[in-house]
């Protein structure tokens, strides 16, 4: 049933997501979101705590519904109401945030790495034995770069990169073509996070997986993604090359993320700090309800009567990217130079 | 919070319902004759039938709970086929008296259960373990055996309170009260640790949480921390623990008010069941279900006025 | 963060040993020695009952009354019958009566908990209105209509007893599987293509394990007292039969002349449910994903060796030779020690380090918010002559609130949910200025304002779950604020805050510094935070402070290995070849600290004499003081441009 052609390994058109809130009525999560990502690439997901992002990866793995738009594998319409095959669930694994908490501590490493593999069977669909799982389970062990023994331990015996390591293993047991990273460093210290970003870049090119990357943390994005998508309150703000998206921000919000990540120099963040001083917005107002205007426009200073009245829609900025906003020309132009030094 | 109170007391109408088919059901499958019991073996069987017509045991199970259905409908709950008397008549005065006792067992519980558990939670080290002993021994030793142990020291030997019986408050205060104190005793043995522990650890929880730490970095006194704070955020598990204890301590009449001889709704329903006297077994079901579901009633009440997401939810 | 890495220590033997929970209660004492009782308990009257030294039955009327002897391991009864025998037999049935109650209520709770809490939708809805209606049912009236039906048949009423009690089992498994269904595990297992019931037996059922072994030991005692209670009124076998609700009756008919006949009959009794509970707690205590209040141990607080006050006027804060121990399951275990620092007026100084240093542990100890299990076993916290490690109770009057404040890292856990702002805020407000309810209200709006937040008024009137985080950490400021302290100590003030608000509250904080003229110390592990916040550094690793120095210094170059390679992990700052810098190895932990230099294991730089003794502070260049005999920043010399880097 697969697609020929140049169907990209994931495509996501137009995808919205609602929520059950309250006892009747449901709220938009995700709204009119699309990207793809190509075999053995990287795209980044960032946003802050509200943007979707992680909803968005759910819907693509069949854990959120989708209310309206495709999910494709291979050019493969995917089942809206969240049903995924074997196949898909063996192509697409998902790694989270919470390392603590994404493995049964009442389980071994070993049985927890190799649940997936019994559970979903190889490539050819079939299940391997129980010598071929054991061998299978201690060389992904290894390659994450676990001790050989750690296949007969617990979870709570790992510090929290070596879990996070172990949640790695068991979603490339079976192989995968695109894994979801959601925040897997979020939770890890400064050093132990760039051991896992380094395996996770090796993986990559070892095995030539595709990523999606879901941060809050842009410079962590940046450094794993080549292509970035920029979402707030469910909606595409800015999408583009990752060199592009941080180095000229077209969207408003892109450009307030940018200057609101502090930088480790004390001059360069001094100067970062006064150029955002002079592009705060004034007014801090309650975010307006999600209706025909920009989700931005409460803390936008370039928002004018057009951004509250019109959905802006998804075109080409100045340089280069793609943004959902009026007034990018302007965003542009008065991008102070200290936010993207 | 009108709506919670509504909707627990909507739900008296079924549970009733519900209790009263069951034990109706059962009692209707008991083999033997009730006529028969009361008139005794030689009584000739016209007069058994006789009895039995005027008794109605005569019809189907169902037009017999049907009908006494329509009684409970008015308020009349039948009467006992051995005592002839009416059954609300019956148990009303022995409701005081059942009352009397959890509601005191219930109080005196609460009041000693959470400051025991507060003082646990406070101290910790020596004083945490005595009370762990104490309250495992309050769960350890039967209700039973602990009101016997009682009665032989407090009564026989020492003369300090009545051994059995019950003096009702119009007639003497005191002796209504000393009449209470080992029944209480010994029914709330049990509750006061399942209270204290309770409290114990819900108070611990809450003595580590941040919203404590910030409070107390802050300037806030001791005293008005915990007092303000730690009890009020702890006191959401301690009132259900409290409603658990209400509804162990009104079973729990069956055995204490056997032994201490209190003219109260347990010792009638021991009596009854020996009896096979449905009506007033059935009556019982009722007041207890009742009692429950106010118990209930008051906990969710309490749960409202203490959780502020609850009340704005 | 470290406190919790103290706590983690002390918990790793229970929770290590969750995989078997059989191997984690025996390992403790209370769990062997309970366990051994039961298992003695159960034997003795399930073997004991058919090899009885006596016949329960046979009456030998010049025997009765008998205390213990040889021949009468617990003396004889009314009738001269062998206790021990009628014990053992009664004690069979009461086992066997109790055993049918808990497998009744087990297998019908189980599955119906499990559904309701891991399927949710109408499922729960039903069940959990059914399991509310049962939850009220006069349990003991029902109990006693069954036995009347059923002739005092005790198993059948047992069994009913066990079915009437699964109302409440099946609530506490629903909320223990509805919780286990939030663990990440569960949503993984079902992007294994695992069917829902799959994944309840698999991941939810092995996390409700624990709660329903605790809520079945609890169970079991009340169904024996209630199967004793029972037989006690003599509605369970009838005499001759032995029962032990039945003997104990038997003993209260002669307990003025035998008193002896209550202490076997009750105290069998006694011992079956003590031993049940105590197994209960222990498993409690082995499956909780946290040791309950650190089981009770304490820091043996022997004679503390407080550290002279250097006396600067200039310095506000003054911590010397700081020792924090926290007393765990293996013994006592030092997670910070030898730590010094200033915080002079209106500076702010960061408390850099990465979990397990031991940053959040230096904060709470100066003010005195270690948990009960940690305590300072050396050094002092110097606070304007006064020691702050010495401060109990009343002491703090005065210093917290109005000297130091305290702004925690999760602002929605920092602030009351029972109780509105406005209320939180004047309570605090009216113990620092003494004033009443109406200029408390005043002074409340004024702090609103001062944290910049927009709607004064109508935040004050509002409950902390309906404001968002960013609002919520610009109250818990304005808590801080109310006593006008000299020195704020912000405990990760914006981790749990996304980045634009993150901003917002450094710009807040530094306004509020201009304003008040107040010090910060600013715990935190982002080198960012650092560079827009603080002036003086103060970096911790493994318990040690291992430098001290000017920000600018430390980012221009820093003198320890371990800061320059933290430093170097920033995503910002690939290596050549495009990989990111690490640091191999892990961090050890408290109870594994080598001798000499804690970082000498993973350090580039590390020679044989790091791990021959104790590293003192050294004097660098610049403004800079490390830890380090080996540094990259020359002694005493300027800092210039042959700045080396460690790679």
């Amino acid at each position: 049933m697969r697609a020929t052609g140049a169907a990209p390994l994931v495509e996501l058109d137009g995808v919205s997501v609602d929520y059950r809130w309250g006892r009747r009525g449901t709220r938009r999560a995700v709204d009119d979101v699309g990207f793809r990502v190509e075999a053995g690439a990287t795209l980044g997901l960032v946003g802050e705590s509200g943007s979707g992002k992680s909803t968005l990866a759910k819907a693509l793995v069949g854990l959120a519904p989708v209310a309206a738009g495709e999910v494709r594998l291979d050019g493969v319409v995917q089942d809206p109401a969240g049903r995924r095959d074997r196949g898909f669930l063996r192509d697409v694994q998902y790694v989270f945030q919470d390392p603590n908490s994404s493995l049964n501590p009442t389980r071994t490493v070993g049985w927890s790495v190799a649940e997936p593999l019994l559970a979903l069977g190889d490539r050819d669909g079939r299940r391997p034995g129980a010598d071929g799982v054991r061998a299978r389970v201690a060389d992904i062990l290894a390659r994450v770069g676990l001790p050989a023994d750690a296949a007969t331990r617990y979870p709570a015996q790992f510090s929290g990169g070596q879990r996070q390591r172990i949640a790695i293993a068991r979603a490339l047991v079976v192989a995968p073509r695109l894994v979801v990273c959601d925040e897997v460093v979020s939770a890890l210290d400064l050093s132990v996070q760039a051991q896992v970003l380094n395996l996770l870049t090796e993986l990559q090119r070892d095995l030539g997986l595709a990523y999606l990357f879901i941060s809050h943390d842009l410079g962590v994005v940046e450094h794993m993604a080549s292509q970035v998508l920029v979402l707030y309150r469910g909606r595409v703000m800015e999408s583009g090359a990752a060199v592009a998206v941080q180095g000229a921000p077209a969207h408003p919000y892109t450009q307030a993320l940018l200057a609101a990540a502090p930088v480790a120099d004390p001059d360069r963040q001094r100067a970062r700090r006064e150029a955002r001083a002079a592009r705060a917005a004034a007014v801090r107002s309650a975010p307006a309800p999600l209706g025909e205007s920009c989700p931005f426009t409460h803390r936008c200073l370039l928002a004018t009567d057009v951004c509250h009245e019109q959905r802006p829609a998804l075109r080409t900025s100045p340089s280069g990217t793609q943004v959902t906003c009026h007034r990018t020309e302007d965003a542009v132009a008065t991008l102070p130079p200290a936010v993207v030094a | 919070m009108l709506r919670i109170v509504l909707r627990r007391l909507l739900w008296a109408v079924p549970l009733v319902l519900g209790v009263s088919l069951v034990v109706f059901l059962l009692a209707s499958l008991v083999p033997g004759d009730p006529a028969r019991t009361i008139l005794g073996e030689s009584a000739t069987p016209d007069a058994v039938a006789a009895l039995r017509t005027e008794l109605g045991l005569d019809r189907p199970w169902y037009e017999q709970y049907l009908s006494w259905l329509g009684g409970l409908a008015h308020g009349d709950l039948g009467t006992s086929v051995f005592t002839g008397e009416p059954v609300t008549t019956a148990l009303n005065s022995r409701l005081a008296v059942t009352l009397a006792l959890v509601l005191t067992t219930v109080v005196v519980c609460s009041v000693v259960g959470v400051a025991v558990g507060v003082v646990g939670a406070l101290r910790g080290g020596i004083t945490a373990r005595v009370l762990d002993v104490v309250s495992l021994a309050g769960i350890a030793l039967p209700s039973f055996w602990v009101a016997l142990v009682l009665v032989s020291v407090f009564a026989v030997k020492l003369r300090w309170f009545p051994a059995t019986g019950y003096v009702s408050p119009d007639q003497s205060l005191g002796g209504w009260a000393s009449s209470l104190v080992l029944p209480v005793v010994s029914l709330g043995l049990l509750g006061v640790a399942v209270i204290a522990k309770q409290t114990r650890d819900a108070a611990l929880t809450v003595l580590e949480s941040d919203h404590v730490a910030v409070l107390r970095a802050n300037g806030l006194p001791e005293t008005r921390l915990v007092l303000g704070h730690v009890l009020r955020n702890a006191s959401i598990p301690v009132v259900s623990a409290i409603g658990v204890v209400f509804v162990g301590s009104l079973d729990a009449t069956v055995f204490v008010e056997n032994v201490f001889v209190l003219p109260g709704l347990g010792s009638r329903a021991t009596q009854a069941t020996v009896d096979h006297d449905v009506s007033v077994i059935l009556g019982i079901g009722v007041y207890f279900t009742l009692v429950v579901v106010l118990v209930n009633l008051l906990v969710d009440v309490a749960y409202g006025l203490l959780d502020p997401k609850v009340r704005t939810a | 963060m470290s406190a919790t890495v103290a706590a983690t220590a002390a918990t790793a033997p229970a929770t290590a040993a969750r995989g078997s929970l059989l191997r984690g209660v025996l390992a403790t004492w209370r769990g062997r020695t309970a366990g051994a009782v039961l298992l003695v308990v159960v034997l003795a009257c399930l073997v004991g009952a058919f090899v009885t030294p006596y016949d329960p039955l046979a009456q030998d009327l010049a025997a009765a009354r008998q205390t213990p002897s040889g021949a009468h391991w617990l003396g004889t009864d009314l009738l001269g019958r062998d206790v021990l025998s009628r014990l053992l037999q009664g004690g069979a049935s009461s086992l066997v009566a109790v055993l049918v109650a808990v497998l009744v209520r087990t297998v019908v709770a189980l599955p119906l908990g499990l559904a309701a809490g891991h399927l949710g939708g109408r499922v729960d809805q039903v069940i959990t209105r059914v399991v509310d209606l049962v939850m009220a049912v006069p349990t003991i009236v029902i109990l006693l209509s069954v036995l009347t039906l059923f002739g005092n048949d005790l198993l059948i009423g047992m069994a009913v007893f066990g079915l009437l009690g699964s109302a409440g089992l099946v609530r506490i498994v629903r909320g223990a599987a509805l919780a286990a269904s939030q663990e990440l595990h569960v949503t993984a297992g079902r992007l294994m293509g695992l069917s829902r019931r799959q994944v309840a037996v698999r991941h939810v059922l092995s996390r409700v394990r624990g709660v329903v072994i605790v809520q079945t030991t609890l169970f079991a005692t009340i169904a024996l007292g209630v199967q004793t209670g029972l037989s006690f009124l003599g509605l369970g076998a009838p005499p001759p039969e032995p029962t032990w609700g039945g003997m104990v009756g038997e003993a209260a008919s002669v307990v003025q002349s035998y008193p002896w006949l209550m202490v076997p009959t009750g105290g069998v009794i006694a011992i079956t449910v003590l031993a049940l509970g105590v197994l209960g707690d222990v498993v409690r205590d082995t499956t909780a994903d946290r040791s309950s209040a650190s089981g009770g141990r304490s820091v043996r607080r022997r004679g503390r060796v407080p550290a002279a006050d250097p006396g600067d006027p200039d310095v506000l804060l003054a911590v010397r030779g700081l020792e924090v121990a926290f007393a765990t399951a293996a013994g006592e275990v030092t997670v910070v020690r030898d730590v010094d620092l200033d915080v002079r007026a209106g500076e702010t100084v960061g408390l850099v380090g990465e979990s397990g240093s031991g940053k959040s542990v230096v904060a709470k100890a100066v003010l005195g918010l270690l948990p009960r299990n940690g305590a300072v076993v050396a050094g002092s916290a110097w606070w304007r002559g006064t020691d702050l490690t010495g401060l109990r109770g009343r002491g703090w009057r005065g210093v917290r609130g109005s000297q130091i404040a305290l702004v925690a890292q999760d602002p929605l856990r920092a602030l009351d949910p029972t109780s509105r702002i406005g209320a939180q805020l004047g309570e605090l407000v009216r113990v620092h200025d003494r004033v009443g309810r109406r200029a408390a209200r005043v002074r409340v709006v004024e702090l609103l304002e001062q944290v910049q937040v927009i709607d004064p008024a109508e935040v004050a009137r509002r409950y902390p779950h309906e404001i968002s985080g960013g609002m919520a950490q610009r109250v818990a400021i304005a808590m801080a604020l109310a006593g006008r302290p000299r020195l704020l100590v912000a405990d990760e003030p914006t981790t749990a805050l996304d980045v634009t608000v993150q901003a917002e509250v450094l710009d807040l904080l530094r306004a509020l510094q201009a304003e008040t003229g107040m010090a910060i110390l600013l715990v935190t592990h982002d080198w960012g935070v650092v560079a827009d916040a603080c002036e003086r550094v103060v970096v911790l690793y493994a318990g040690e402070v291992v430098e001290r120095a000017d920000a600018a210094d430390v980012f221009a170059g820093p003198g320890h290995p371990y800061t320059r390679a933290l430093l170097d992990c920033s995503p910002d700052q690939p290596a050549p070849d495009g990989t990111l810098r690490t640091v191999p190895g892990t961090v050890p932990p408290p109870d594994a600290w080598p001798t000499g230099c804690h970082f000498a294991a993973r350090c580039p730089r590390a020679q044989d004499d790091c791990t021959q003794e104790g590293i003192p502070m050294v004097e660098l260049a610049g403004s800079r003081v490390a830890r380090c005999i080996h540094p990259l920043v020359p002694a005493g010399q300027p800092v210039g441009l042959t700045l080396e880097r460690s790679r």
